[in-house]
């Protein structure tokens, strides 16, 4: 279809409040947020912001809080990765597959999307509360599984992992409905045809619905790689980062530096690392599925 | 007569409302901002209500808009956004008194001392209670705060369950504290309340263990880097933190309670005793064992006597916008000392037991035996005290430090050492 000048002019007439709107909101901070990443400012209105160069990022890199978190960001984003999406498309193949009661199940699944984080984070809080009221301890008790209340939250060995959990159930049931969209959409014929060739059971996910669906597990992948990466309200509710940085992350790290300590230009370097990671990880994520689609 | 008498109370009454209007047109309407922590279940919430409400009945121009938050890290978030954009609270409460210091040299806080021309206000206050708020020993003249009241840090301990586990006295050495807390474990009652969840609950427990193992004067002397976390009197109070909490002093997973559960658990007779300030006085007073409660002065160790008086109490006091101008400037100067006014600081006093600054007020109704004359006795028998172990260090970021890494040397991650080391580290790359 051919676009004459006119109606390009109109096209561009249309989309200017959105484009004025983005690069004010999107746009402008990004590059404000690099410069503060540059520059050294203590946070108090009126006193004078000076460019440091890279300072902040080579201070930043020597921070053993930091490489803590870029650790724990590095296994809240894997873990994410492997639970939220074997589990998300599981769900949407079973829901895809028998119709019956699936619109019940798909709106438990689908709710805990839809709820605020802090209300989710606040829910998981008092589940894996450390005294003996918490709803996990109180379980596990009366079932006779442990002797006396754990500190899910505090201990070294749990608490990043049950933080990983309450996101997990916060985010699966979005991955559940881009899988269950995507494999209602392949042709029935197809897997009727690789029914009749022989493929059955984890052959026919494995040689037909996956290659079908690989557009929405990119999809997937990326989203989840870079929410990880740039996590900051489950943890900032459910822990701060703490018991002593044991959950933190390099989200939170960064609303701790600027807002708290007055550190803007390190938080700000911080938030400069978290946007080249999610960068770098989403593009070698998509070049890794590319390949082996290819291949 | 009485015709005349009817015609002058009505001609009276006819006056007092129109000029009652006449006096709130001579004035601008204005809008003034408070931030404090005095909401939901603080103590001083209620009163704080009332003055706001008699506040806004005598000056009906001015409006009052109320952001306070009760929860310490909510609070601390609105105030560092106020303070970055330059869009301040008009009456702010600032956690530590060195806090305000960069902010006033920046123009962000009031300079208050033309206030004291108001000398019946002024005189009204004990004497040299101001000079804490002066920053002229920091390069800046003048007076930044208007102080309220003082906290005085104690403990408060159940009667009935120490007389139950037989401790005849309040501890006033370590020794003896060690064997009142064998002797409440042995009838399985928990020696202390304490909801490290909020990192500051264990922060005051070790402000408390620092300042009589090390003094009160050395955490000044690392705030002024002429002393480090490192020197072996600070890694000994650290260690003598650890040995403390081996010795049973908290709950299993203290680390993971909040201050709602200690206090619960304190104030329904869970646990024998709770390291706070003076403004957990009113919870106490309202609490159905509020017979049973006492409150002693922090023990101290044998080997350190020379810190026998040292002891922890926090200046509370406001901070004005100094960027407010005419009639928002003189409505938030109206407000302090509407609140700091004799009037009320007599009430606060007698209600909820907080401690004064104003010596012109008669709190003789104030029983003997009660909360607030034991503060009153510990601060009396303390001549050197300070808030937090770092309000003087000039780093923003050390308050938290040292409170994570003590819950972190706590859970078992590090030794006093190493936890000593980490917070050093923190001061040297921030230097």
């Amino acid at each position: 279809m051919k676009v004459n000048r006119r109606s390009r002019s109109t096209i561009l007439l249309f989309l200017l409040p959105a484009l004025i709107i983005y690069i004010t909101l999107a746009v402008v901070p990004i590059f404000e947020s690099i410069g503060f990443g540059f520059s050294d400012w203590n946070g108090i209105s009126g006193s004078p912001m000076t460019f440091v160069g890279f300072k902040n990022f080579v201070k930043l890199f020597k921070y053993p809080l930091f490489r803590k978190a870029l650790a724990n960001g590095f296994w809240f984003t894997v873990l994410n990765l492997v639970l939220q999406i074997p589990l998300g498309y599981m769900m949407g193949y079973l829901l895809a597959k028998r119709r019956r009661g699936s619109s019940i199940v798909k709106m438990i699944c689908f709710a805990p999307v839809i709820l605020p984080m802090t209300a989710s984070a606040l829910v998981f809080q008092m589940i894996f509360s450390a005294n003996d009221t918490g709803v996990l301890n109180t379980l596990l008790m009366s079932l006779g599984l442990i002797d006396g209340p754990k500190g899910w939250l505090i201990q070294q060995s749990t608490a990043l992992l049950f933080v990983i959990i309450a996101n997990v159930w916060c985010g699966f049931g979005y991955h559940m409905t881009i899988s269950y969209a995507a494999i209602s959409e392949i042709p029935v014929e197809i897997l009727e045809a690789a029914e009749l060739d022989g493929a059955k059971g984890m052959r026919k996910i494995k040689d037909v619905v996956l290659p079908s669906i690989m557009e929405s597990i990119k999809i997937s992948t990326v989203m989840i790689i870079t929410g990880s990466i740039k996590t900051f309200d489950i943890i900032f509710i459910m822990t701060e980062g703490g018991p002593n940085g044991m959950t933190q992350v390099p989200g939170v790290m960064m609303y701790n530096e600027a807002f708290k300590y007055n550190h803007y230009g390190l938080g700000s370097a911080i938030s400069v690392v978290i946007f080249v990671l999610c960068i770098v990880f989403s593009v070698l994520s998509l070049r890794l599925m590319s390949g082996r689609d290819e291949a | 007569m009485k015709r005349t008498l009817a015609i002058l109370t009505t001609v009276a009454l006819i006056l007092a409302v129109l000029t009652l209007p006449a006096m709130a047109e001579d004035h601008e309407p204005v809008t003034i901002r408070l931030l404090t922590r005095w909401t939901g279940s603080d103590s001083m919430a209620p009163i704080f209500q009332e003055i706001k409400a008699a506040f806004t009945e005598q000056y009906p121009w001015i409006t009052i808009q109320d952001d306070s938050v009760n929860e310490e890290s909510a609070f601390l978030n609105l105030l560092n956004t106020a303070i970055a954009t330059g869009d301040m609270p008009n009456v702010f409460v600032l956690p530590t008194v060195m806090m305000g210091l960069e902010y006033a040299k920046n123009g962000l806080i009031e300079e208050i001392s033309p206030l004291f021309e108001d000398t019946e206000w002024y005189e009204g206050f004990n004497d040299g209670i101001f000079e804490g708020f002066n920053y002229s020993s920091f390069g800046l003249d003048g007076y930044y705060a208007v102080p309220y009241s003082i906290g005085v840090e104690g403990i408060y301990y159940n009667k009935a369950l120490f007389a139950q586990a037989g401790i005849e006295k309040v501890p006033e050495t370590m020794d003896e504290m060690f064997d009142a807390i064998d002797k409440l474990n042995a009838i399985g009652v928990v020696p202390f309340a304490c909801g490290a969840d909020e990192t500051w609950r264990a922060g005051h427990i070790q402000n408390w263990l620092t300042y009589k193992t090390a003094g009160v004067k050395h955490t000044m002397d690392i705030g002024a880097r002429t002393a480090k976390w490192t020197d072996p009197e600070m890694v000994a109070s650290l260690q003598n933190y650890m040995d403390f909490k081996n010795a049973g002093a908290f709950s299993p997973n203290y680390e993971g309670m909040t201050y709602e559960e200690e206090k619960n658990m304190f104030l329904t007779g869970k646990a024998a005793m709770d390291v706070n300030g003076t403004w957990f006085i009113g919870d106490c007073n309202d609490s159905e064992i509020a017979a049973d409660i006492g409150m002693f002065a922090l023990p101290y160790y044998t080997e350190h006597e020379e810190f026998k008086t040292d002891g922890i109490v926090y200046p509370q006091a406001f901070s004005l916008d100094g960027t407010a101008e005419g009639a928002e400037k003189e409505a938030q100067e109206l407000f302090v000392k509407f609140f700091t006014s004799a009037e009320w600081e007599e009430r606060r006093t007698k209600e909820i037991e907080v401690f004064p600054v104003r010596k012109d007020i008669d709190i003789s109704d104030i029983s003997e035996d009660s909360l607030f004359y034991q503060a009153m006795d510990i601060v009396n028998n303390t001549t050197l005290y300070s808030g937090d172990t770092t309000d003087y260090d000039p780093v923003p970021a050390m308050l938290d430090m040292v409170r994570n890494t003590l819950i972190g040397m706590s859970l078992g991650q590090m030794t006093p050492e190493e936890a000593a080391e980490a917070i050093q580290n923190e001061i040297d790359l921030n230097s």
